[in-house]
């Protein structure tokens, strides 16, 4: 992110307005920009957004320190914020210098991140539950007790939403201005599409045939894809891997509850399957955000990538084992690890 | 030649009917700005009486249904007819706010609240039993019709003339259907010795009798204890939402918002008006072929998908948006045939008109509801997005309570590819 003025310029007199521009075309969350002038009276008029470029009108008539805050959703509605300052004049106090030290710009708050990574744990669940168990018992065969753990499956992909909004404004600001932004952006389109997924599940649960659910299931893998981090340079590239990869994983956890539920020995070769696409792309995203591996132990991206692999290397060891339980324990582990690497941003 | 069925002539009179009553539904939206000029009052007054011959016309169909089985068919057409005229007649001598209120709002509403969708479901459901749906889709659609025919006409009027010849034209219009309406229109097949259309056995319906209001809150008991009014009406109540509660209030001016003209962004309600007649007997015809619940499921998931898209529509080319008029407007009412259907094989012959009275009051009932909360988003937060997706989402709830219609028990359900042929009318 670059902005003008820059961070701690003093500026001899002061600029009509504060242009930020981003790596990539962003929309404001709530305000977008506020700045606060030295008394802390608000000095910013009129937000406007063009493509990565944001810019705010600025009213500066004192003397002194003035501090920026924005936060903005970037196009695969990842949110950040950010604050810095400038002077005119000459440096001085300012009521709100305090938010200069609420962290790095760029990055979601912990809570947040926290939040976020229950979210996305609370929806793969849920497409496990759902897509994978209706898949196993299409493709092997159909239990009593598959019923439950479609309805659970299906009451988790739509719990997922609301928690995924509260993940958004703990990372940006509680308040009813940034809760309809984030509502209006690209962001609450994706949470609406997925909610209407989780309906329709609902609602295909009365049809006398299952498999209209697996064409929800691949949609809803195509909208995970969509919210994912994309690869520069190689558009829709790193949203198709990440819809096949989430697919994939849903289908194998899936296709282990089923197993668990109900033991049937026909799902050793689906496992294998299912499991083998999931590790395959799964790892070549893990090679493209990671600069072909050069940022694994450098960033905090890596570190989580190295953590997905070891827990998924348990999870097939057992599997090798035949340790089916465990297997589906550590996956679930695998999945909140999954959810920590698709929540932290790449480092490329 | 052979005799046309005298339910034939029934019907047609009773599109003439609802036709010449459709006009005062069309009026409220002309009169707002011609009685501020005059008087003075402001929107509020206006909104005020609006709301209650809203409210009255949603909530009369109960009462009016059990009117009908009390006193028959041409007595409560023919009275309610002369009611909104002398109602609409007497507001051009009107000239404070309660007059307004209890002629629009009591009077009018309390009128045309007889002449509704229930008036329609009676018809076709005593005189007919082939082709019932589409009768009742025909019935359904000239409400539609009238208001596409009177709307345009009665706002030039009011423009070049003065709202009070608006006025006397649809008090005229609804006086000149009454004469045609008291020689041909007749309560029961078996009043002329006949059978209801394609019936094999003759009608032996015992008439209501006692109060009908008592009839009407009996119905409503009658209804709630059953699972399949709370699913049929939840589903009325979002159709009323997602349609004149969201669309017909709000879409002109988000697509303002959009930077459409005013002219073409009215000009979309239109478009919706005329594909509204067409979907409307198409759906007629279908609901005499095919099960209702699957209809429903079709006619809401995909309305719930429209609306879930139309945020991506907007500012997009404008050949998507009037993809999306003409799909929406194939689907505006098309879910009444199927609805009173279902009420009707739920409910059984005799009391399903009452029920489906209470199923409409929901209807409307979601309509004003969405109408308001969809414009207090827009008002806050200066974005239809959260409206339309919402309501998009509350379709595809509705899609999946019509599937759960009429099932025993929780499970899969099992529907037949074709309509079950429904036993004999009155037997």
């Amino acid at each position: 992110m670059q902005s003008d003025p820059q961070p701690d310029a003093v500026l001899v007199s002061a600029p009509p307005e504060v242009t930020l521009v981003f790596s990539e075309p962003v929309t404001p969350a709530g305000a977008g920009i506020k700045v606060y002038g030295p008394s802390g009276a608000p000095a910013a008029g009129r937000v406007t957004s063009t493509g990565a470029v944001l810019k705010a009108q600025l009213t500066a008539t004192e003397q002194g320190t003035y501090i920026v805050s924005w936060q903005v959703l970037a196009a695969d509605t990842h949110p950040s914020r950010g604050v810095f300052a400038f002077a005119v004049g000459r440096e001085s106090p300012n009521p709100f210098a305090s938010l200069l030290d609420a962290g790095s710009a760029g990055t979601a708050t912990p809570l947040g991140l926290a939040l976020q990574v229950i979210a996305r744990w609370v929806h793969f669940i849920g497409f496990a539950l759902t897509f994978g168990v209706v898949a196993d018992s299409l493709a092997i065969r159909p239990h009593q007790a598959f019923r439950r753990l479609i309805v659970a499956g299906v009451v988790m992909l739509a719990a997922a939403e609301p928690l995924a909004l509260l993940a958004q404004l703990a990372s940006l600001s509680f308040d009813g201005d940034t809760a309809v932004a984030v509502l209006g952006s690209n962001f609450g389109r994706l949470v609406g599409l997925r909610l209407g997924v989780a309906l329709l599940a609902w609602t295909f649960l009365a049809l006398p045939r299952l498999w209209p659910m697996l064409a929800l299931g691949a949609l809803d893998a195509v909208l995970d894809g969509a919210g994912a981090h994309g690869v520069p340079g190689w558009p829709l590239a790193g949203q198709a891997l990440v819809a096949v990869h989430v697919g994939a994983i849903g289908l194998w956890v899936g296709g282990l509850v089923a197993f668990v539920t109900a033991p049937d020995r026909r799902f050793g070769r689906s496992a294998a399957a299912t499991l083998g696409v999931a590790v395959g792309t799964g790892l070549a995203l893990a090679i493209v955000h990671t600069e072909a591996g050069a940022a694994l132990v450098s960033s905090d991206y890596g570190r989580a990538v190295i953590l997905k692999v070891l827990v998924v290397g348990l999870a097939i060891g057992l599997a090798a084992l035949g340790r089916r339980r465990w297997e589906l324990a550590v996956a679930a582990g695998a999945i909140g690890v999954a959810a920590l690497v698709g929540a932290l941003p790449p480092a490329f | 030649m052979k005799r046309v069925h005298y339910a034939w002539v029934v019907a047609a009179v009773t599109f003439v009917a609802l036709l010449g009553a459709a006009g005062f539904r069309a009026t409220p939206s002309i009169l707002i700005v011609p009685l501020q000029n005059e008087f003075g009052w402001n929107r509020a007054i206006i909104s005020i009486a609006v709301s209650i011959n809203l409210i009255l016309f949603g909530l009369m169909g109960p009462f009016a249904a059990a009117l009908m089985d009390r006193f028959g068919l041409r007595s409560v057409t023919v009275g309610a007819l002369i009611t909104i005229s002398a109602g609409a007649l007497a507001t051009t001598v009107m000239n404070s706010p309660w007059q307004l209120y209890l002629l629009w709002g009591v009077v009018v509403g309390m009128g045309t609240g007889c002449m509704a969708s229930v008036l329609a479901a009676t018809v076709a459901g005593r005189w007919f039993v082939q082709r019932r749906g589409l009768v009742l889709g025909a019935l359904t659609a000239a409400g539609a019709t009238g208001q596409l025919i009177f709307l345009p006409g009665l706002g030039y009027l009011a423009q070049t003339a003065g709202w009070r010849y608006a006025a006397v034209v649809v008090a005229v219009a609804a006086l000149a259907v009454v004469p045609i309406v008291a020689f041909f229109l007749r309560n029961r097949p078996s009043d002329l010795g006949i059978r209801a259309y394609g019936a094999t056995e003759a009608d032996s319906m015992p008439t209501n009798t006692g109060s009908p209001i008592l009839n009407a809150f009996r119905g409503l008991r009658m209804g709630v204890r059953s699972r399949d009014f709370w699913l049929l009406g939840g589903s009325f109540f979002i159709c009323g939402a997602s349609t004149n509660g969201l669309i017909g209030t709000h879409l002109i001016p988000a697509s303002m918002d959009h930077g459409m003209p005013e002219v073409a962004a009215a000009s979309l309600l239109a478009v919706i008006g005329v594909f509204d007649v067409i979907g409307t007997l198409a759906s007629g015809y279908l609901t005499d072929r095919f099960d209702s619940r699957w209809l429903l499921f079709f006619y809401y998931g995909l309305r719930g998908l429209s609306l879930l898209l139309l945020p991506f529509v907007f500012g997009s080319p404008q050949f998507a948006l009037i993809l999306f008029i003409v799909f929406y407007g194939l689907d505006w009412v098309a879910t009444v045939p199927p609805t009173v259907q279902l009420a009707r094989r739920v409910f059984g012959a005799q009391n399903f008109a009452i029920v489906y009275g209470w199923i409409f009051a929901a209807h409307q009932l979601g309509a004003a509801t969405i109408a308001f909360a969809a414009g207090a988003v827009r008002t806050f937060f200066g974005d239809y997005q959260i409206a339309f997706m919402s309501s998009g989402l509350l379709c595809l709830l509705a899609a999946g309570l019509v599937l759960r219609i009429a099932r025993e028990r929780p499970g899969r359900v099992e529907i037949p590819e074709r309509a079950r042929v429904e036993a004999p009318a009155y037997s």
